[in-house]
């Protein structure tokens, strides 16, 4: 026999800051501090098949990180400037973690899926830092998954209610943190700057070494009333 | 000389008693005349010319291994009753054509008495009836086979090569066989039915020789015990349902009815016990495997037409392969794999039938591997069910009857109405057998169900109405509950028993899960179905769902199952731990044991579970708290599989198709698994376990058919 105990339901409060905070980290992101795993250049606004380079310094650390190389630093789009290395995340995070695959229109993805992705960045911006043995149950309102969302999408028209992660009964939206965790590994081949949209290119590997491909995915980046969002991804 | 001799004294006998020829040199004895005959342990070689005889059989052990005929011969339009006296053996040659006991075509033998009779078939050859050949030919140059009846004995028939246990030998159709008593078990090999025809065809020109052009002839079975089976490596255990008789990967026949490649035109089935068990394609009653190819197929030819009536208590098995996977696939009645239609099957009178498809086929019906004629999905011609039989049908991954049948019809006390005829839909995956409820019309009704390794199912059970000793007993509680509450009541005695059990602050949660999942509570506990866990009544707890590793092994490399499980032996069982073994969900669910001893539901809105004091028991296997996922190949199921990442998947040691390997290290085939929503897994294609290609995949509720509970994943391989 074992006593069970209810772990911490996090506070409205604390996801309305973190939503903020994830909000404003993403939004400037590619003015904000650089990832110390990553090699930096400097910026190619207006780049086209820009080269690549490995990076040679990294080593592999403790916890749960991403490891990328190739083209890593921001690129310009209509004077916006893109972060590449976030987009490299969220092409892993939609193709690997969550299993999108191929999509033209976001809006036409499960919403189960959506909603979990909204829910899941107002906890962690990167969801492979998610702790493995999470035992954490999170709640949420709509409003709050919705705001996620649009920053990474943009507006879309989702009745988030109808996923089965909304607890009609009491009004709310509830998540186990998925087992998310895991090291990213990864080299941005190119990012294709075009009139209105960047396809950033990234092949993901299984080890540090990148040796073993594990896939390879091109996000396709518009600006929506001047912010970017995800508006395509290929996988394989 | 010597031979010179023997035929001497072969006549000398002949004339001395008129009717029997006996050969020296292999003490034969050859009968032509009418009459009574007694045969014991010095008779090497007995043959029936021509006489209508009965024949006592006392001890009698002959064989003609290396001799290249059958030790008994009934021939030229014989009659011959032989009555079985103690034990006796006879064998064929296992090199040579050949039977144990040879029945020409129009001759006709009946078997009656109390003794045992072990009979084995020489090669291409069936134990009683008839040999065949080893070429696939026109009808009209086949070898014939004669009658059989058994009225009583105990017969233990075991199929030369290709050949079947009673009936017909390799490439020859079968005739009629009829079974009115007596204990038989009947066993084909390699490709032969257990009771039928042996191998018909894989599939040679349609007119001449293709599949369904074979026949397994009228077999009628009125009376007795009748174990059918296509390996004599079966045993009748039938607990074991998913993997039994699956011992012999190049089974492909019915265990009553067509072997491979071949049709059963008329089954008839109107008394006794029957247990009957194909494999690997073949149905367990009804027709063999056929073919994926439209030139070897002639859909004219394939029948499979099964009636079930009387008193009859049967059981009808399709096995899956322990060692062979890929040549799952036929109805426990009905079809094998690849053909065309699933027949004409009729179950009426007081017919209690038990009809268990491992595979994914239904257990009544069509296997629903694509035609090979056209490439749809084949359905039974019809189906009919009677008011009064008691039918149990259960199938790993279909329907349990087919319900695309062209013409269908059961009674409708079946759950009393139309939609829930196909238990399965709503409850895909039901772990524990033993406890298994389902809703009708009248309210819930829990059912033992007689196996325990069929991960996917769906059943027909005849409903019965809920005694009054039940609704008593509900009432009574309820009025109880209510007394207590307002102080008053006049139940005063169970008023006393609520106001004891309101002192208790704590309870037994017991746990139930679908097949190879388990729940995680926030404090990391994790359990299985069969546990149980105290827990506060009017707490309400959060759980989330898991699946576990298959492939789940300890340090030392051994095994480590939950003990729930050790019985079973299916390999779909193991551990869920936050290590990395299984895969855990993202809905949060909750349960709540009432302080009341008639409150119980589950609120699907606010994913909570609320039990009654008393009987709190979590169940977490039939309320949309999983999804099974099915995996199938676009161009087909053979020689594919296919393995999900920390669930099922190849663990690095070598494939020695041991059965320790296939429960805990490959990748499967029809691989049907069930998933926590939210999750996301990792899927892999196998082409002869060489990857082929990978999927990750979101576990989501189906949103075009959201009260389905198991989903379809087809890869484009």
């Amino acid at each position: 026999m074992k006593n069970l105990k209810i772990s911490r339901i996090l506070t409205l409060k604390r996801i309305t800051a973190l939503a903020a905070a994830a909000a404003v980290i993403l939004t400037f992101a590619s003015c904000t501090g650089v990832d110390p795993n990553v090699k930096q250049k400097e910026s190619t606004a207006s780049s086209y098949k820009v080269e690549t380079a490995p990076n040679e310094t990294q080593a592999e650390s403790e916890g749960f990180n991403a490891y990328g190389d190739g083209l890593t630093d921001p690129v310009k789009l209509k004077g916006v400037k893109i972060s590449v290395k976030d987009y490299a995340i969220r092409s892993y995070e939609l193709a690997f973690l969550l299993g999108t695959g191929s999509f033209k229109n976001p809006s036409k993805l499960p919403i189960d899926l959506l909603t979990q992705y909204g829910f899941s960045h107002l906890y962690y911006k990167n969801l492979y830092e998610i702790p493995k043995n999470q035992l954490m149950a999170c709640e949420a309102q709509e409003s709050d998954i919705k705001k996620m969302l649009n920053i990474y999408f943009g507006e879309m028209k989702l009745d988030l209610k109808k996923s089965t992660l909304y607890n009609k009964g009491d009004e709310k939206f509830e998540l186990w943190l998925p087992e998310y965790g895991t090291n990213v590994y990864y080299r941005v081949d190119a990012a294709d700057v075009s009139k209105n949209k960047v396809k950033i290119i990234v092949t993901f590997f299984n080890e540090f070494k990148k040796s073993s491909k594990l896939g390879r995915t091109t996000m396709t980046v518009k600006l929506k009333k001047g912010k970017p969002v995800i508006s395509e991804l290929k996988v394989g | 000389m010597k031979k010179l001799l023997s035929i001497t004294l072969a006549l000398l006998i002949i004339i001395s008693v008129s009717v029997v020829s006996a050969f020296a040199e292999v003490n034969a004895v050859e009968i032509t005349e009418d009459g009574t005959y007694s045969v014991g342990a010095e008779c090497g070689k007995l043959v029936i010319n021509g006489a209508k005889a009965i024949v006592n059989l006392t001890d009698v052990s002959m064989t003609s291994e290396g001799l290249g005929y059958s030790p008994v011969l009934v021939t030229n339009n014989a009659e011959v009753t032989f009555v079985i006296n103690g034990t006796n053996e006879i064998t064929g040659d296992s090199k040579k054509e050949s039977c144990g006991i040879q029945v020409d075509f129009g001759s006709d033998v009946t078997f009656e008495g109390e003794g045992t009779l072990n009979v084995t078939g020489g090669m291409y050859g069936a134990a009683i009836g008839s040999f065949g050949t080893g070429t696939n030919i026109p009808e009209d140059q086949r070898v014939q086979v004669g009658t059989i009846t058994v009225n009583s004995g105990e017969i233990n028939a075991y199929a030369g090569r290709r050949g079947s246990g009673i009936g017909a030998g390799y490439h020859v159709n079968g005739n009629c066989v009829t079974i009115n008593g007596g204990k038989i078990h009947a066993y084909g090999q390699e490709c032969g039915a257990g009771i039928g025809c042996g191998y018909g065809t894989s599939g040679g020109a349609i007119g001449v020789a293709a599949v369904g052009e074979y026949d397994s002839g009228k077999i009628v079975i009125n009376g007795g015990e009748v174990y059918a089976a296509t390996t004599k490596d079966a045993d009748f255990n039938t607990r074991d349902y998913a993997t039994l008789n699956a011992n012999d990967p190049g089974s492909f026949a019915a265990g009553i009815g067509g072997g491979y490649g071949a049709s059963a035109s008329d089954i008839q089935i109107n008394g006794g016990k029957v247990v009957a068990i194909g494999s690997c394609g073949g149905a367990g009653i009804g027709a063999g495997r056929g073919t994926s190819s439209a030139s070897k197929y002639n859909k004219n030819a394939y029948k499979a037409n099964i009636k079930i009536g009387g008193n009859a208590d049967v059981t009808a098995i399709a096995a899956t392969s322990r060692l062979n996977e890929l040549n799952s696939g036929g109805a426990a009645i009905g079809s094998g794999r690849g053909s065309h239609t699933g027949g004409n099957i009729e179950i009426k009178g007081n017919a209690k039938v038990y009809a268990l498809s491992a595979t994914q086929a239904p257990a009544i019906g069509a296997s629903k591997q694509k035609s090979p004629v056209d490439g749809t999905i084949p359905k039974a011609e019809s189906i009919v069910v009677g008011d009064n039989v008691n039918l149990y049908a259960v199938s790993m991954a279909q329907y349990a009857v087919d319900k695309d049948a062209e013409t269908l019809s059961i009674d409708p006390k079946y759950f009393g109405s139309s939609d829930r005829y196909f238990f399965g839909e709503d409850a895909a995956a039901i772990s524990d057998c033993n406890d298994v409820t389902v809703e009708s019309p009248n309210g819930k009704k829990t059912y033992v169900a007689p196996c325990d390794s069929v991960s996917v199912w769906s059943r027909i059970v005849e409903f019965t109405e809920p005694s009054d000793d039940s609704e008593d007993a509900t009432q009574s509680a309820s009025g109880s509950a209510a007394g207590s509450g307002a102080g008053s009541g006049a139940d005063t005695g169970n008023d006393d028993e609520d106001d004891d059990d309101n002192l208790v602050t704590k309870t037994s949660l017991g746990i139930v899960t679908p097949l190879a999942m388990a729940v995680r509570f926030e404090d990391g506990s994790v359990y299985y179905s069969g546990d149980t866990v105290e827990i506060e009544i009017g707490k309400e707890y959060k759980f989330q769902m898991c699946c576990v590793d298959w492939s789940t092994r300890d340090d030392n490399g051994e095994k480590k199952v939950h003990k729930e499980y050790e019985v079973f032996t299916s390999p779909q069982h193991g551990i869920y731990s936050d290590e990395g073994l299984g895969l855990r969900g993202t809905v949060v669910y909750t349960v709540k044991v009432s302080n009341k001893f008639d409150e119980r539901s589950y609120d699907e809105a606010s994913k909570c579970f609320v039990l009654p004091k008393g009987d709190a028991v979590l169940r977490t296997d039939v309320n949309k708290c999983f999804m099974a996922y099915r995996f199938t190949f676009k161009s087909g199921d053979y020689n594919k599989q296919t393995g999900i990442d920390k669930v099922v998947y190849d663990t690095g040691r070598e494939h020695e198709n041991t059965l320790e390997d296939f429960r805990y290290n490959k990748p499967l085939e029809f691989l049907s698994v069930n998933l926590p929503l939210g999750s996301t897994i990792k899927a892999i294609a196998y082409d002869n376990y060489e990857k082929i290609g990978e999927a990750d995949v979101f576990v989501k509720i189906d949103e075009e058919n959201p009260d389905r509970s198991y989903t379809t994943y087809e890869w484009d391989y």
